[in-house]
């Protein structure tokens, strides 16, 4: 790598992070989503 | 295809699997597309390795005219047909669509900084795209904004027409304006795409679209659980009266 | 009977006239915004020569939108909107009617004030017609596009930044080609053809504008 290091470094953390992030956050809403419907299926049924 | 994934419960049953699974291939295409981009790619001869940040920052710019896109044909099939995951599908895509187009903004700042010694440029791309970023707020913005999920879903698809009309004229406008403007200084170095770049780009390509089509259909499938959610508790108020 | 989108048109200008000033509040919003702009800018007449047009365009944006909160939202409000869909005027209609009637009302007096703030800037007198041709066809545009932005956000509560935030993007090219046309006359160049094209977006959203907004406001009834 050359004096460009931390910029190449910077833009491919900042894409990895931003995708990692999103991802996260999807998966997170869809369990809770899956979960509270569950509750609320089980709870109704009670 | 499409009327097999416009029943939910179909559509939930089929993707059950299809999610998990893409967002593992699509992580797998990543790291070899980023270990292809950061090793594998020669630097270039002008702009030294500064020329890596562009696998990272091309595909991010057609996904989010290509999520633009997916938006558009849902709206319309939302509009036209009242598919009902259509609607769904748009409000998905529209958080991923963003996120492409603010790594393509930042990346591109990043690349800039060195090659262009400036973060910021007036430049017609740059413009357009952020106007592009600003079109997927708004259309975020509504969805949030209005309560019901079928008028919030009508206004958001109207908007995202609006948009489609709208951003050609943008696009166009934004470089004639950019010509009247063009500064001497700057000047977009063309890069020619040797083969050792066409794989590392279309890999990433590929890899941004895998892991697109992964969490929009995971972000569906939070949707359709929380509006059932919602169904049943309203139910019960119903039956409580 | 009369039709009731004109009936609608000329109550909605009636209203605006005689609504305690209300329609004259995004003038005094306008002058107001164009007078910080020597306090913020210094006198100094080359400078302001040189940042007028753009800010003029700016601030008549901005302007444009204040009216657009209140457009829809207060005879959604109050059942009109709703009385009129039952009696079977069409949305697009309506929109047409109602924005073209705010527009009367607020964006001619704007068109009409850019060419004093224009000569307030320092920019030169001869060419107060062409100001005024730019600030007719900016308004237009604004108002119209505002217009969709109106009807989407009108079911919403305080939707006044909703509005800013969805119509702002698709304001970039008419404000491109207006100011590109001040700029033009201002520094003596041909400014024809930014002139014509912002003509041709002030055209197109008049043209293209209520239906959206109508479908819009179909949506805000249903």
């Amino acid at each position: 790598m050359d004096k460009y290091a931390p910029y190449v470094f910077s833009a491919y953390g900042v894409a990895i992070g931003l995708l990692a992030a999103t991802a996260i956050g999807v998966v997170v809403r869809l369990i809770l989503a899956q979960r509270l419907l569950k509750a609320i299926e089980k709870d109704q049924k009670a | 295809m499409i009327s097999t994934f416009a029943n939910p419960h179909r559509f939930m049953k089929f993707t059950q699997w299809m999610g998990p699974a893409l967002l593992g291939l699509g992580i797998v295409i990543l790291v070899w597309g980023l270990y292809q981009g950061l090793v594998l790619a020669p630097a270039d001869y002008r702009q030294g390795d500064a020329a890596r940040i562009m696998f990272v920052h091309v595909p991010a710019a057609m996904m989010c005219m290509g999520v633009y896109a997916f938006m558009v044909l849902a709206s319309l099939s939302s509009l036209i047909w009242k598919h009902a995951l259509a609607d769904i599908a748009a409000k998905s895509a529209a958080p991923v669509g963003a996120v492409f187009t603010l790594i393509c903004l930042i990346t591109g700042s990043l690349w800039g900084k060195p090659i262009w010694n400036t973060w910021w440029e007036w430049d017609a791309r740059l413009t357009s795209v952020l106007v592009l970023f600003f079109i997927y707020l708004g259309y975020m913005a509504i969805w949030s904004a209005l309560e019901t999920p079928q008028k919030a879903g009508r206004a958001a698809a109207i908007l995202c027409l609006v948009g489609a009309v709208n951003i050609p004229i943008i696009k166009w406008s934004v470089d004639w304006w950019s010509t009247l403007h063009q500064q001497a200084s700057i000047t977009l170095t063309k890069i020619s795409l040797p083969a050792d770049y066409i794989v590392p780009l279309f890999t990433m390509l590929a890899a941004y679209g895998v892991l697109f089509g992964a969490l929009v259909i995971m972000n569906m499938r939070a949707e359709i659980f929380s509006r059932r959610a919602e169904m049943l508790v309203q139910r019960q108020y119903a039956s409580m009266d | 009977m009369a039709n009731p989108v004109v009936t609608l048109f000329f109550r909605e200008l009636r209203l605006a006239w005689s609504g305690g000033g209300g329609a004259a509040l995004p003038v005094g919003f306008y002058a107001g915004a164009a007078t910080l702009t020597p306090l913020a800018l210094g006198p100094a007449p080359d400078l302001l020569r040189a940042a007028g047009p753009g800010i003029l365009f700016i601030t008549l944006a901005l302007a444009s939108l204040l009216p657009m909160e209140r457009l829809f939202q207060a005879d959604l409000e109050d059942g009109t909107l709703d009385a009129l869909g039952a009696s079977g005027a069409n949305y697009t209609g309506m929109a047409l009617a109602k924005t073209s009637a705010h527009w009367l009302a607020s964006g001619l007096p704007l068109s009409l004030i850019a060419p004093v703030l224009w000569v307030m800037l320092q920019g030169p007198g001869a060419a107060v017609g062409v100001v005024l041709a730019c600030a007719l066809s900016g308004s237009l545009a604004f108002f119209f596009i505002g217009a969709i932005g109106a009807a989407l956000a009108a079911g919403v509560r305080r939707g006044g930044l909703l509005i800013a935030l969805t119509a702002l993007p698709l304001y970039a090219p008419a404000t491109i080609f207006g100011a590109s046309a001040l700029y033009a006359v201002s520094e003596g160049r041909d400014f024809g053809q930014a002139l014509n094209l912002c003509m041709a977006c002030a055209m197109a959203a008049v043209a293209l504008g209520p239906f959206a907004a109508g479908a819009a406001l179909k949506t805000a009834l249903d």
